[in-house]
């Protein structure tokens, strides 16, 4: 292979490309029946600080037979080089190619990364789709959230895991290990898979439309494929692998730090979150276990910053628990601890005041409270004045607001009304005695534009187009004037395209190939997004893309994700969406469950 | 209390990391183990440490120097040993360690080797042709302005050898510290373009010894 010293000397950042890290696993690659390439399709600080990377890097490592490696998109002059070069996509611990391994396993975070995993796999000599694919290329299989819809990736990725991955990523292995002995075809492994639980394998299901263009049929063609697909859960939380040492990057990376998942999942019920049913039910760790953790990874990485990571933080049972030996663990190492997605009440600033001060957050996500009503955010105006009013009054001057916009049922009031709430906070900020206060308030209020996704109580309902969504943006900046308010706001062509992708069916695969021919790439970064790009693609394709984003679904009709089951029902789902039409909202899980079909998988909140 | 004063190797796993990225990557090693590692005051304590010289990205070294805070009796064999154990291979390696109050000793001048992939053959000779021309000028950028410098005012020494016809070794004694410095890439680059024949395909810098005052 050419010196790649030649390649580094000519781009920006080439520690991106190195690997050598502390904590890299390695192994002899002689003694080695499985070889796997973990590729996040995104730069190394992103990818590097994803907590679900970590994870399954451990549990394939732990496997004496199988070697796991990191592969990450490289950014666009190091590909330039590569291509200049002849060099492939390889993986950072041993430098091979990525045609090499037996498995190319991409994760799937957000659907604005779909051009990278085709770019990576043309990067590695791979050839694009399962049908392409020989005997000898390697198997591509994918996870993550967005697999919960893998339709647009159908033709592409060879298989899907559903849900958590620690368990059945070794189940495939184990699997693996024993169809490479017997010397049958590659059809055999898959066959072989697709009767474990949460194994989909697109080319065992025939999709057929109807002439408008929606989908009459979904089929399977192998009878070892199962009806429905459901993913898989981790039940419990206390004994499964957790890694208890980090790769610890040589450059900074987005987040450089310690991660401690203090639970899965999240009892609100927010109508308009994926995270929020795809990840049921709740289950939480022990404090005890977390305390463990912590420790081994404090002596293990020797990081000066630990985060708590969860859906929504202060919803653990034992945070006070947790946060009272976690000070104790880090006080004296000087260790920084961050807990994201903290509510704010008396108990939290108390937490707050012991630690590095974070910046404060809200997202009540509507103006309104008709609005929040409808997408079951269950915080009122009472909430957001007395918490911003106790943060004011405990020295904080700033505070950023998201909202969203686009929501079902949203008019023009709603809108205004995130300007009132804003100016709402302002004047809690007022209230509170000039001498008492710290000065030069600021209130940011940021909107994103809402994608319908899949597996929600939205999932029937239709996008904003741009042009709605950009007189809405209009709208809210001419009715904000304080000018301690500033306003930001989400391109709603970025979000038009995730909306396409986020609720695609298999027609789009072709788009997509489309797209990486003609050098699409890293769409969720603006410098290089162009919606004018795509539109050309989605022309030469014939396909309309707004069919996937502004079309009202019926409940009668069969959604390319139709076969999945990601754990909620789609009664609970029907319900959720009609229940929001009336402005009724949902108590939470643990207060009253609201039957929503993930209580089949036997444990956590439903049985607590 | 004294400091510590580590010599340590930073290698070829952190050629591409810069300087910050030598700094944080060195003070995890040190709570990776027990270490009376001290900290600065105030509200955002950090541990208290002082580099010799910044070490640029793309450059390893044999003979960095850091000073580190101690609270308490360090004994420095030992130190060697649970350094080397909890840092990567080949990224941070401690090579000595010596307790001192001694200030840090101020660098006149380092050592460099310098290897280049070259383009084309070439031979030590045609170098050495254009090393010794009277003027090698080149732009050098600072933070504030850019002008032009004669790269030879820099140089004290230097020796060249080729092997297989494009593998350049250029042995540089150059200044360097806080007064004056200058990068061995830089020096590669004014040379460039005197040397008709010189095309690097890269150019890998590698600091052997600091010449002190
Ligand atoms: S079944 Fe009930 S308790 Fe369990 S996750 Fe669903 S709503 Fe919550």
């Amino acid at each position: 292979m050419t010196d790649l010293n030649i390649l580094l000397n000519n781009v920006e950042h080439p520690g991106r490309y190195t690997g050598g890290e502390w904590g890299i696993v390695e192994k002899d690659t002689d003694k080695i029946d499985i070889r796997f390439a973990f590729c996040f399709p995104d730069t190394y600080e992103v990818g590097m600080s994803h907590l679900g990377m970590k994870i399954l890097y451990g549990v394939l490592n732990n496997r004496p037979d199988t070697y796991c490696e990191r592969v990450f998109a490289p950014w666009v002059d190091m590909e330039q080089q590569m291509r200049k070069h002849n060099v492939p996509l390889f993986s950072l611990e041993t430098k091979t190619p990525l045609n090499q391994f037996h498995f190319v396993g991409f994760t799937l975070q957000y659907e604005m990364s779909f051009t990278n995993v085709l770019n990576m796999l043309d990067l590695g000599n791979i050839p694009l789709t399962s049908k392409e694919r020989g005997e000898s290329d390697p198997i591509i299989c994918a996870g993550g959230p967005c697999a919960s819809n893998p339709e647009p990736l159908a033709d592409i990725v060879d298989f899907f895991m559903m849900g958590e991955g620690e368990e059945i990523i070794d189940e495939v292995m184990t699997v693996y290990a024993q169809w490479k002995k017997s010397g049958q075809k590659k059809i055999e492994f898959y066959r072989e898979i697709a009767k474990i639980d949460g194994i989909y394998v697109p080319m065992f299901y025939d999709v057929t439309y109807n002439s408008d263009g929606t989908i009459k049929s979904i089929e399977k063609n192998d009878e070892n494929a199962k009806d429905t697909i459901t993913k898989r859960v981790i039940l419990d939380m206390d004994n499964v692998y957790y890694p208890e040492n980090s790769i610890v990057p040589n450059i900074d990376i987005v987040h450089d730090r310690i991660m401690l998942e203090v639970f899965r999942g999240c009892t609100r019920g927010c109508r308009f979150c994926q995270a929020g049913m795809i990840y049921r039910p709740v289950r939480e760790k022990s404090p005890k276990r977390l305390l463990e953790t912590a420790q081994k990874l404090i002596e293990n990485t020797g990081y000066e910053e630990m985060s708590l990571t969860s859906l929504s933080t202060s919803d653990y049972k034992g945070l006070a628990e947790t946060f009272e030996g976690l000070l104790q663990m880090t006080k004296p190492k000087h260790i920084n601890l961050s807990l994201p997605s903290l509510r704010i009440d008396n108990f939290s600033l108390s937490i707050m005041e012991k630690i590095k001060k974070a910046g404060l957050t809200f997202a009540p996500e509507a103006g309104t409270q008709r609005l929040r009503d409808v997408i079951n955010k269950n915080i009122t105006e009472e909430d957001i004045t007395s918490s911003t009013y106790t943060a004011f009054m405990g020295g904080y001057n700033g505070v950023k607001l998201y909202f969203m916009m686009g929501l079902p049922t949203e008019t023009d009031e709603d809108i205004m009304g995130i300007s009132d709430l804003a100016s709402l906070v302002a004047d809690q900020y007022f209230k509170v005695p000039k001498e008492s206060r710290n000065k030069g308030l600021t209130i940011t209020v940021s909107t994103s534009c809402f994608v319908p996704k899949p597996h929600t109580p939205f999932q029937w309902e239709p996008m904003d187009s741009i042009e709605e969504l950009e007189r809405k943006q209009r709208i809210l900046q001419n009715s904000i004037n304080r000018r301690f308010i500033k306003y930001n706001w989400h391109d709603a062509d970025l979000s038009y395209m995730e909306a396409v992708f986020a609720r695609g069916d298999r027609k789009l695969n072709k788009v997509l190939i489309e797209a990486q021919k003609s050098g699409i790439k890293f769409d969720g970064w603006s410098e290089f997004f162009s919606l004018t790009k795509w539109k050309e693609i989605f022309e030469k394709c014939g396909i309309d893309p707004d069919f996937y984003v502004t079309r009202k679904r019926e409940y009668t009709e069969i959604l390319p994700w139709g076969h999945i089951n990601a754990g909620v029902s789609q009664e609970f789902l029907k319900r959720e969406n009609e229940k929001a039409k009336k402005g009724e909202t949902t108590a939470r899980c643990g207060e009253h469950c609201s039957g929503c079909g993930a209580n089949t998988f036997g444990g956590g909140v439903c049985y607590e | 209390m004294s400091k510590l004063r580590v010599t340590f190797k930073k290698g070829e796993n952190m050629r591409y990391t810069g300087h910050l990225d030598v700094l944080r990557t060195f003070s995890r090693v040190l709570r990776r183990f027990d270490f009376p590692l001290k900290y600065s005051e105030g509200f955002n304590p950090h541990p208290v440490m002082t580099f010799i010289l910044p070490t640029g990205v793309g450059v390893t070294s044999d003979c960095e120097i850091v000073d580190v805070g101690i609270t308490d009796n360090v004994n420095t064999e030992e130190f060697i040993k649970n350094f080397n154990s909890v840092s990567q291979k080949d990224s941070i390696v401690a090579v000595s360690a010596e307790i001192t109050d001694e200030p840090m000793p101020t660098i006149v001048k380092a050592n460099y080797v310098v290897k280049i992939l070259n383009e084309n053959k070439i031979t030590a000779e045609e170098i050495k042709k254009s090393i010794e021309l009277p003027e090698i000028l080149i732009e050098k950028k600072s933070k504030k302005q850019t002008k032009e410098v004669n790269l030879k005012d820099f140089l004290f020494d230097y020796s060249v050898e080729v092997i297989n016809e494009k593998e350049v070794f250029l042995n540089l004694t150059i200044s360097a510290g806080n007064t004056s410095n200058l990068k061995p890439a830089l020096f590669v680059e004014g040379l460039s373009k005197v040397c008709e024949n010189l095309k690097p395909l890269y150019v890998l810098p590698h600091r052997t010894r600091y010449i002190f005052e």
